[in-house]
């Protein structure tokens, strides 16, 4: 048989239990040694053709794959230029890709913003060592599910620290301090600032979560609207996995899709910020044989809401 | 000879940038949303679809490279290029 193309991969295996099948297409898709490759080709097609606008928007897809996001930016502002659509990213904010951006009907590219080296390594190092000594506090994360929360280990294995305060005033004050800005890029609508809700979240060997996104409705009373996330931890890092993905959505009926993701890697000190209705996933961590529960992946997560008198 | 037209010859649509690795043809296309993964014959196929052969030359020309009768390559050929017509991938050049 010469074979239908069915070789389409698809993200999302839910009917399966097996982590390890559901991510295994994600896993494909973001392969660095075929997008580079990808990426070449792409890079061949413009300089064949350095004014065909599609292949500036194929080529920032890939760097978004990449988790390149200088590159993606610069592709994606060439894109538009190109289409007579400029679009200046505040680059100061972190801003990685354009707002209101549709590959294809109906599926909008997450707007997301990147801060690497965010706070002092003195800060960083003090956060880590008070997260690392809040592990006897630490509980398995729930899902939402039907106004409830649950565990669901086929969906999410997470830890979490509910009331961790260490370094949240901080991390608080400076994201609020950049929330004007984030809304204006991110095209969101003024609302009424909310809570501020903050929790230490970890994953170990084996953790995971699977695509999901924060809020259901836009700008809904007391919704998450923001969504942020800060990580830290030891260097080099002693897990493989463990990457954090946006995707395409469709925030109308409720559903993503790939091949048009953003690939972010946990670094160290970084903080990323999203609108809370894109879906988004953590890739499972596979830690080192040699490493110890102080070597996972830490993270301080924050969600900001809508007033609920909005 | 076959069920395909003479007339009808086939080229890849703008917007995919294609790559191939241990063995495979990988193509992206994001005004798609598709991400495909094309072994063996299939991979085959889509390298024999550049704007200038019909769907014979392309059953031609697998002919050349499998071990498969004629009328299964054909059929099979067929299906291959509708499910590519539909999902945007090629389309007619004339």
């Amino acid at each position: 048989m010469l074979g239908k193309l069915s070789a389409e991969i698809d993200a999302d295996h839910k009917g399966s239990a097996d982590i390890a099948a559901k991510f295994a297409s994600l896993r494909r898709q973001s392969d660095p040694e075929i997008n580079l490759r990808l990426l070449a080709s792409a890079d061949r097609m413009i300089d064949a053709a350095p004014e065909s606008p599609e292949s500036w928007k194929t080529k920032a897809a890939i760097e978004c794959r990449l988790g390149r996001f200088d590159a993606a930016r610069d592709s994606y502002q060439y894109y538009l230029a190109l289409i007579g659509r400029p679009w200046q990213a505040d680059m100061s904010a972190g801003i990685v890709t354009p707002p209101d951006f549709y590959n294809r009907a109906e599926f909008q590219l997450p707007t997301l913003a990147v801060l690497d080296d965010f706070l002092s390594t003195t800060q960083m190092e003090g956060l880590l060592a008070d997260a690392i000594s809040a592990a006897p506090l630490m509980r398995d994360a729930a899902i939402s599910a039907s106004e409830r929360d649950v565990l669901d280990f086929t969906k999410r294995r997470t830890s979490v620290v509910k009331k961790f305060t260490a370094g949240s005033d901080l991390l608080q004050h400076a994201v609020e301090a950049k929330l004007e800005r984030l809304r204006r890029s991110f095209h969101i609508a003024p609302f009424k600032i909310g809570k501020h809700s903050i929790k230490l979240t970890y994953h170990g060997d084996g953790g995971f979560f699977f695509p999901h996104r924060d809020s259901d409705e836009i700008l809904k009373p007391e919704s998450r609207v923001m969504t942020w996330l800060y990580y830290f931890g030891k260097t080099p890092r002693k897990y493989l996995g463990g990457d954090l993905f946006l995707f395409e959505t469709d925030t109308q009926r409720g559903r993503y899709a790939t091949p048009s993701f953003i690939k972010v890697e946990p670094l160290s000190n970084r903080l990323v910020i999203f609108p809370s209705w894109f879906f988004h996933a953590v890739s499972p961590l596979e830690m080192f044989p040699d490493a110890s529960f102080a070597d996972g992946r830490f993270a301080i997560s924050g969600h900001v809401h809508v007033h609920k008198n909005a | 000879m076959t069920e395909f037209s003479q007339k009808d010859i086939y080229e890849k649509c703008a917007g995919l940038v294609e790559t191939e690795m241990d063995g495979a043809v990988i193509l992206l296309s994001v005004n798609q949303g598709a991400f495909l993964e094309l072994t063996g014959a299939a991979g085959a196929i889509w390298n024999a679809i550049d704007g200038s052969k019909n769907g014979d030359a392309i059953v031609a020309s697998l002919l050349n490279q499998f071990d498969i009768d004629e009328k299964t390559c054909a059929e099979e050929t067929q299906i291959f290029l509708r499910q590519a017509l539909q999902k945007g991938l090629i389309k007619l050049a004339r």
